[in-house]
């Protein structure tokens, strides 16, 4: 009887209207899935964290290389990020071009700490926002040609939503991954990737 | 078309290598140029040699830019030429004397290298789709790098690596020899090529524990376990045609013949057709040849219909539940419940029937209970009042307590029978590992009073037989559950809903997820993670999926049957790979 009578009140009440969540990019969701793509489902292990693609220049051609990291703690201990142990280059339209592992001894981050006060729900939305902004800056590196004052606080401001992403330690990694790419974000809007930033 | 097809694929890896020392263009010219002066003063009766060289690559490089558009003069034959001149020029460089090297960095071996990598991508404009046929001694020269290597004499663990990778190579070379010699109608069994598929996978194993800085010295080494790897890659090809063609047939075969006396032994015949298929496709996308997409679609088709007719042999319940379910997978409670009128019994009509079949009790998997208990999605005992509440609850979880508490949804799959299965894992890379363990124990393929014994025991044979690699590549994930004979389909890039269905099903799902959204963790990047799907809730009536029981080895003490509302999992799936492995 019980279940009678909730169930009578919760058809009587209509389910509330949902927002439709915001739609990932092509890039973005490629970035996530690269560790199962055909180039990298064997090499790359599917617990590895990937990084964020960063556009680079490959013969004239516009790509993306991103690296994948594994870590070591559990949720209660917290957790110690490895420097990248993997790479992948992504066309402009997403598919996995190449990818590899990197040898040697596994090194390690700091331990991890957590930005105070950010939730799971502003890093979603951070990470949304930063796609069309990264993708565009991409673009404008491509073109090289002089930016405008408009296009370099563009590229300023995808530099600074870029930061956001970054461990502490964790610039090296990506300073590597295409110094020419950072090289020209600190020229035309000032770099926040820089070699040796702890 | 060459037997050597995959030289672009080494090339470039190799130029993988070189992005990942993080090289510029810029950098490595700048390098060489400067091992010129350095190599001039070292050994000045080899300064002519050694401009000689520099200037070959910058002249190579200088025609490449030929190639930057799409040109009349860049042409296959054009490009080919390039690679060949990259290999004599490298070839020349190797025969200076040692002194007159850079052998810590090898600056003009990256101009090699960089050369190979612009002419790779030239290649894949000109000829898009054909592997390149070129090749060039790397069997002689990968000894010769492991010697300098070793005379350096400062890196004698990297000299150890380097030669155990060597021999493994060199014994790979042979062994792919005599496969390659064969006559075409009497190929290398699977067996055979499996085989050297473990020797090859050693060979990186030993290669990947050297430096980046050694491995700028090892790079014909490297190269010779990529050329081992795309031979094998092709004989393993050749032998997947047959063994996929040979696992439709054997299903059809057993379609046709249900009842047949001789079922049970020509069952067995097509299951260990369907190993075999399943790790040779995992293996050649494991050697990175691009074999063709569809095998593993034909393999999971196969595998589905292979699962009906292994319980449809076990008859009874089973069988009745598989046909069912075969032909109206969304209608999974009421099968379940047919087929299981009243409380089952421990040792129900299943094993009656297994028993009766001479079925490798093993095999078939027990079906779940059609009303299956489920842990309690919040603990406690709530009034009338706060389940009345819970209905409107914007919180998924006391929303999902509530309507479960009201009779709203029920639950498939067996979340509370799975529960005590699984443990916390012992590393932070054997969650997959975990996952697998789960299903084998409860299949009773391995013992489950031992969990963290058992853990480590799988973890060798997954590192022993290629499937592990700091952690479990997608490819890889249930190839555990493969070699131990059990049947699963394999997917990824999927949506949710595949999964679901997978999950409505009632067996047991391995599922690819971003674990920041199922620990409550915030970090910038996913937290790649496997976990074991054991039930789902669904909602009566509109049939939409509440949330689903999740068995999670990566937290001490581990989530037994812990409740994960559909909000929540779907960020965690839609955050990684989109992957899963249906246990069938």
């Amino acid at each position: 009887m019980k279940k009678i009578v909730l169930a009578a009140c919760f058809a009587v009440s209509a389910c509330s209207k949902r927002a439709a969540a915001p739609v990932a990019s092509p890039l973005q969701e490629a970035a996530r899935a690269a560790s199962a793509s055909s180039a990298c489902g064997r090499l790359i292990p599917a617990e590895w964290s990937p990084s964020l693609p960063v556009p680079a220049l490959d013969g004239g051609r516009l790509v993306y290389k991103m690296f994948f990291y594994g870590r070591d703690g559990d949720p209660a201990e917290g957790f110690v990020f490895h420097h990248a142990e993997g790479d992948a280059t992504l066309a402009a339209d997403g598919r996995v071009l190449s990818c590899s592992r990197r040898a040697g001894p596994v090194s390690r981050l700091p331990k991890f700490v957590p930005k105070p006060g950010v939730t799971m729900d502003e890093i979603d939305r951070r990470e949304l926002e930063l796609y069309p902004e990264l993708q565009n800056a991409a673009r404008l590196y491509a073109e090289r040609r002089e930016l405008t004052s408009d296009e370099k606080k563009k590229v300023a401001a995808m530099a600074e939503a870029f930061e956001f992403f970054i461990e502490d330690g964790r610039g090296p990694d990506y300073w590597e991954l295409s110094r020419d790419f950072w090289s020209w974000v600190e020229k035309n809007g000032g770099a926040r990737i820089k070699p040796g930033r702890q | 078309m060459s037997r050597y097809p995959a030289l672009a694929l080494f090339m470039a890896l190799a130029a993988s290598r070189s992005s990942a020392a993080g090289s510029s263009p810029f950098d490595i010219l700048a390098a060489a140029a400067a091992q010129v002066r350095a190599g001039c003063k070292a050994v000045p009766a080899s300064c002519i040699e050694l401009k000689a060289i520099h200037a070959g690559y910058l002249a190579e490089l200088g025609k490449l830019d030929k190639c930057a558009a799409p040109t009349k003069e860049c042409t296959p034959d054009f490009v080919r030429a390039t690679f060949l001149a990259a290999e004599a020029l490298d070839q020349r460089e190797y025969a200076l004397p040692f002194e007159a090297r850079n052998h810590d960095t090898r600056p003009l071996l990256r101009m090699s290298l960089l050369l190979s990598q612009k002419a790779t991508f030239a290649w894949a404009a000109v000829a898009p789709g054909n592997a390149i046929e070129v090749f060039a001694g790397v069997a002689e020269f990968a000894p010769k790098e492991v010697d300098a290597l070793c005379r350096i004499g400062k890196a004698t663990q990297a000299c150890t690596a380097a030669n155990n990778s060597l021999s493994n190579a060199q014994l790979l070379d042979t062994l792919l020899l005599q496969c390659e010699n064969k006559p075409a109608d009497e190929p290398c069994s699977f067996d055979e090529l499996d085989s050297r598929a473990e020797i090859a996978e050693t060979a990186m194993k030993f290669y990947t524990r050297a430096t980046k800085d050694e491995q700028y010295q090892l790079t014909k080494l490297c190269s010779f376990i990529k050329y081992g790897q795309d031979r094998l890659a092709i004989l393993m090809d050749r032998d997947l045609q047959n063994q996929v063609a040979g696992l439709e047939k054997g299903v059809a075969d057993l379609t046709s013949r249900h009842g047949a006396v001789d079922a049970q032994k020509r069952f067995q015949e097509v299951l260990e057709t369907y190993r075999q298929a399943s790790i040779e496709a995992d293996r050649i996308s494991s050697f990175g040849y691009n074999a063709q997409q569809s095998n593993r679609e034909r393999i999971n088709a196969a595998a589905t219909q292979l699962a009906v007719i292994r319980s449809q042999l076990a008859g009874g319940a089973a069988g009745d539940a598989a046909r069912a379910l075969a032909s109206d997978p969304g209608n999974a409670g009421a099968v379940l419940a047919a087929a299981y009128e009243g409380p089952r019994p421990n040792a129900g009509p299943l094993q009656t029937a297994r028993e009766a079949a001479h079925i490798d009790r093993v095999s078939v998997p027990a079906p779940s209970p059609a009303a299956p208990v489920a842990p309690a999605i919040i603990a406690g005992d709530p009034s009338f009042v706060d389940i009345a509440r819970g209905l409107y609850s914007n919180d998924p979880l006391k929303r999902a307590d509530a309507r479960r508490r009201a009779g709203l949804s029920y639950t498939v799959g067996n979340p509370g029978g799975r529960a005590p299965l699984v443990h916390a894992q012992g590393y932070p890379d054997t969650c997959a590992i975990v996952a697998q363990q789960q299903v084998l124990v409860d299949r009773g393929l391995v013992p489950g009073n031992d969990p963290a014994g058992v853990e480590e025991r799988l973890g060798r044979q997954a590192v022993n037989r290629g499937f592990f690699l700091d952690g479990t590549p997608t490819a890889y994930s249930g190839s555990l559950l493969i070699e131990h004979g059990l049947i699963v389909t394999k997917s990824a890039g999927a949506p949710l809903d595949a999964m679901d269905s997978a999950v409505r099903r009632g067996g047991m799902v391995i599922a690819g997820v971003d674990a920041r959204y199922l620990w409550g963790k915030t970090a910038p990047a996913s937290l790649g993670h496997a976990i074991l799907v054991t039930g789902v809730e669904i909602e009566h009536g509109s049939g939409k999926t509440v949330g689903y029981y999740i068995n999670d080895s990566g937290k001490d003490p581990p989530s037994r049957g812990l409740f994960i509302p559909i909000e929540t999992f779907q960020k965690a799936w839609d955050a990684h790979t989109k992957s899963y492995v249906e246990v069938r």
